[in-house]
């Protein structure tokens, strides 16, 4: 009964999240997890379309936005962070998500990325990650495994991959989960507890891509992951959460579900311009209040 | 002393990084305009902390200065390399005030040019009996400076209260004291220059500001929300600026990680529907301009200014030039519309700033505003600014919910003027995807799936047509230049600059007229689009009447001749070039034409 009433109540529902443009990824591609479980964790959420702001960067999981209703904005190669931090700063009320690839997030994008997330901004910043570039038809990425034979490693990759979990616990993520886009309720979940995570949300979705990466595979993650809700994890000590990011490395083991989470000031929170005021934009373009402020000091 | 007065005041006062030469320059540039004249500030310095050679020139009169003097009448040069560098531009009557013992300035490198007197002062040790602190010789000097100028102690000494009415009595009094000792000194030892500038102490002095500065205020006058920067010299004047006053209008500054990072930051503003701008030099300008011409694909609304410094490469930091418009000209890759401004002055900026945040917001595209570092980090005094004179336009901007009637919504939508109604975030109904990739008017986009396809084809070009018709419609709001001065039939020559060397020009031609060399000006500020049309026939006129032309550029290559070619097809060839990194004198372009004119 009260799954039926609250059905009724809900003022958006995944119509409202529908868009006009049909994905264009491989059938298979672990990206259409992704997306699904964004628009469930919305709606879940009831957040407004209007309000709502995804911002992508360039590659196959950056045409993300196009497919999500909702405000998008599609950037450049790997700059979803100043995107995150501007429009979430312009504008506190929105809802801002980043959604991107691991090249354009931790190769190209790196900087940006980690600065977005060092800042606490209340955003979420999902990396859609299938170990290989794949918009460019099968090159190594910094996420490859050691060994991964790709058109720019015919010999195997041998290069260290990258640690995602890693890098977004040292930049001072607050919110640092993993999710496997094979298990699409897991997913809707841990979308969920990020967006509504007031702070900076990362998530590493493992999002196989079935048309260049023969490496890791749908099977290749199904035999590693684990949900760490089935283990004894703290997520709010952020040394397990080092040693649980290192799962895969060490023990080839790949765990899935929140890493850490705590509850820090964010950004927007300190912004000396929002002392007095919510939104710079329902403010408006405006001249300023006082000219002594601006000119006193030029006499 | 020769019998003969001037007609304005010119001081340097030089030494080393951190031997509080700004704050001096600063303090007596203020004297000055309190006094009630104008005033014309100029600093030169080295990109270090501690050390190296800086110096702080100022120059006043009761008429308008706007350009660096050519020389010097009192000089203090409190270290020895002042005597290097600053004293070969001593005026023949000049003073150079120094403390040999104070700053232990062997006597073997003092250097008198001829005819100027050079003065060894107490000042440390005068400083020394109020306070442990050695900068307070400066206080002393200064006070020895407002002597020698024959200006009103009262004025530097209510300065001095104003400077330090934070830190309290004790400081004020010190202060005076050593001021008024080292006035009292200079009374008593010299005689002071002779000169018939007219002081007026009742006057409300002049807003004294820099060409950054005043940049920056114009930004906030003109309603901007969003800041993003990272520091770079010559152009983080406007960051510091905009950090310590604009946050206090409500503008969210933003110091980023990189100027990559900038620039997205600030076209994710404006998409989000913040008035939005940065500043930065050619370097970071650089790192930029992939966003740029995103901004001009999405059609988003921002303001990128460049404050150029000597080039290539790191170059020279602390030096100027107007190096960089082949840069600004060819910034990020494809047709896209934008427009280029170069600032004319520094009370330009404060009009400019407002400006080019409407074209953005009007035309919804980036506009790139072309400074340097001469004009953007010297000072001076400028009229009380009329903040009403430029309205904020945000052009067909959409603030409220679409209602059913106006659905479904085209963000680029085709329209006979290439702008169409825009709406941000949180427009209910106006939900649509700003992508960098082409795209139809709805913002899907054509790029990908329907690259190559039949109706793909015609709606690339009509985005294409849309986007750039843009910049007819903005050709015709800019004001076409005029020429200044002589007409072609009345004229001698007719100089062609743009952007910082306005008033340099100027005054060159203030000279020239005087030895009756007839002049003309035209100087060129709106540089995309282009007005070719009317600066064509303005120079196939001057040569069709046989009239000298000669292009003035701080730069090698003579980058604005060569635009000028290219958009009008009339080639400049008598050029008057610097790229010594050292600001422009109106006597180098006095020497310059006059050579052309053999």
């Amino acid at each position: 009964m009260a799954a039926v009433s609250q059905k009724v109540d809900l003022k958006f529902s995944n119509s409202d999240w529908k868009s006009e443009v049909k994905p264009t990824w491989c059938p298979g591609c672990g990206d259409y997890g992704v997306l699904s479980a964004t628009k469930k964790a919305l709606v879940k959420l009831q957040r407004d379309p209007k309000d709502t702001v995804v911002a992508s960067g360039i590659g196959c999981s950056s045409n993300f936005p196009h497919f999500l209703g909702g405000y998008g904005i599609h950037t450049l190669h790997g700059r979803i962070g100043p995107y995150l931090t501007s429009i979430k700063l312009t504008n506190p009320k929105l809802t801002v998500i980043g959604a991107g690839g691991d090249g354009d997030g931790l190769g190209i994008g790196i900087g940006g990325l980690i600065h977005a997330a060092r800042r606490n901004l209340d955003v979420t910043y999902v990396i859609m990650d299938n170990q290989i570039y794949g918009l460019t038809t099968g090159q190594t990425s910094p996420t490859s495994r050691i060994g991964h034979k790709t058109k720019s490693t015919p010999e195997g990759n041998i290069e260290n991959p990258l640690n995602p979990i890693a890098v977004a616990l040292s930049a001072g993520a607050t919110f640092v989960a993993r999710a496997f886009s094979g298990d699409g309720k897991h997913f809707a979940q841990i979308m969920e507890a990020a967006i509504a995570h007031k702070g900076f949300s990362f998530v590493d979705a493992l999002s196989p891509c079935v048309t260049f990466n023969k490496f890791n595979t749908y099977d290749y993650f199904r035999e590693r992951v684990y949900n760490l809700d089935e283990t004894d994890h703290d997520k709010t000590d952020i040394l397990m959460a080092y040693q649980r990011a290192y799962d895969w490395d060490h023990n080839d083991k790949v765990p899935v579900g929140i890493y850490y989470q705590v509850s820090k000031p964010t950004y927007e929170d300190r912004e000396p311009a929002y002392k007095t005021e919510e939104s710079i934009i329902e403010r408006g373009a405006i001249r300023p209040r006082n000219y002594d402020d601006l000119i006193g000091h030029l006499y | 002393m020769s019998e003969e007065y001037v007609n304005e005041i010119s001081f340097r006062i030089s030494g080393r990084n951190g031997d509080g030469i700004f704050s001096a320059g600063d303090v007596f540039s203020k004297i000055c305009s309190r006094s009630g004249l104008n005033v014309h500030g100029y600093r030169s310095y080295q990109s270090v902390i501690r050390g190296g050679h800086v110096n702080y020139s100022v120059r006043a009169a009761n008429w308008e200065v706007r350009a660096p003097a050519d020389h010097i009448d009192i000089l203090i040069s409190i270290r020895e390399d002042g005597f290097l560098v600053d004293a070969p531009m001593m005026s023949k009557n000049g003073i150079i005030l120094y403390d040999s013992k104070g700053f232990r300035i062997k006597q073997d490198k003092i250097v008198v040019p001829e005819g100027v007197k050079v003065v060894d002062m107490p000042a440390a040790e005068i400083a020394a009996k109020y306070s442990d602190l050695k900068i307070i010789a400066n206080t002393v000097l200064i006070g020895a400076v407002v002597a020698l100028f024959d200006l009103d102690f009262g004025v530097y000494e209510k300065m001095i209260r104003d400077q330090f009415s934070h830190k309290g009595d004790e400081t004020i009094n010190v202060n005076i004291s050593a001021a008024k000792e080292g006035y009292e000194w200079a009374k008593s030892h010299m005689e002071p220059i002779k000169h018939n500038v007219k002081l007026d102490l009742t006057k409300k002095p002049k807003m004294f500001i820099g060409g950054n500065e005043a940049l920056a205020l114009g930004l906030v006058n003109g309603g901007l929300q969003f800041f993003g920067w990272y520091p770079m010299t010559p152009a983080s004047p406007v960051g510091q600026y905009l950090a310590a006053h604009g946050v206090k209008a409500g503008v969210v500054v933003k110091q980023m990680e990189d100027e990559i990072n900038v620039a997205n930051s600030v076209v994710g503003a404006g998409f989000a529907g913040a008035r939005a701008a940065t500043a930065t030099s050619g370097g970071g300008f650089a790192l930029m301009t992939e966003a740029i011409g995103f901004a001009g694909m999405a059609e988003i609304p921002t303001v990128f200014i460049e404050v150029a410094r000597g080039g290539p490469s790191t170059g020279l930091p602390t030096k100027t030039e107007q190096g960089d418009l082949r840069q600004a000209l060819g910034a990020s890759q494809g047709d896209y519309p934008r427009a280029i401004i170069a600032q004319t002055s520094v009370e330009d900026g404060v009009y400019l700033g407002t400006e080019a945040l409407n074209i953005a917001e009007k035309y919804q595209m980036p506009v790139i505003v072309l400074s340097d570092l001469y004009l953007g980090e010297h000072f001076e005094t400028i009229p009380e600014p009329e903040w009403d004179r430029i309205p904020i336009e945000r052009g067909k901007l959409i603030l409220e919910d679409l209602t059913e009637d106006q659905l479904p919504y085209k963000r680029f939508l085709l329209t006979e003027d290439g702008i169409s109604p825009r709406t941000i975030p949180g427009v209910a109904n106006g939900q649509y995807d700003a992508g960098s990739d082409e795209h139809d008017e709805y913002g899907k986009l054509i790029s990908d799936v329907r690259a190559g396809y039949p109706d793909s084809i015609v709606i690339r070009k009509q985005q294409m047509n849309k986007r750039m018709k843009k910049m007819e419609v903005l050709l015709k709001e800019l004001p076409a230049p005029v020429v200044e001065g002589h007409s072609a039939d009345d004229s001698d020559v007719l100089i062609v600059g743009w952007g910082s060397t306005y008033d340099t020009i100027a005054e060159a031609r203030s000279h020239m007229e005087k030895e009756g060399i007839k002049t003309s000006q035209l100087h060129i500020k709106y540089i995309e689009p282009f007005h070719s049309d009317e600066i064509g026939k303005i120079l196939r006129e001057f040569e069709e009447k046989g009239k000298t032309i000669v292009m003035v550029e701080v730069n090698y290559t003579a980058q604005m001749a060569k635009h000028i070619r290219g958009e009008t097809g009339f080639n400049i060839e008598k050029k008057v070039l610097k790229y010594d990194g050292e600001a422009l004198l109106a006597s180098e372009i006095v020497a310059g034409v006059k050579e052309h004119l053999g």
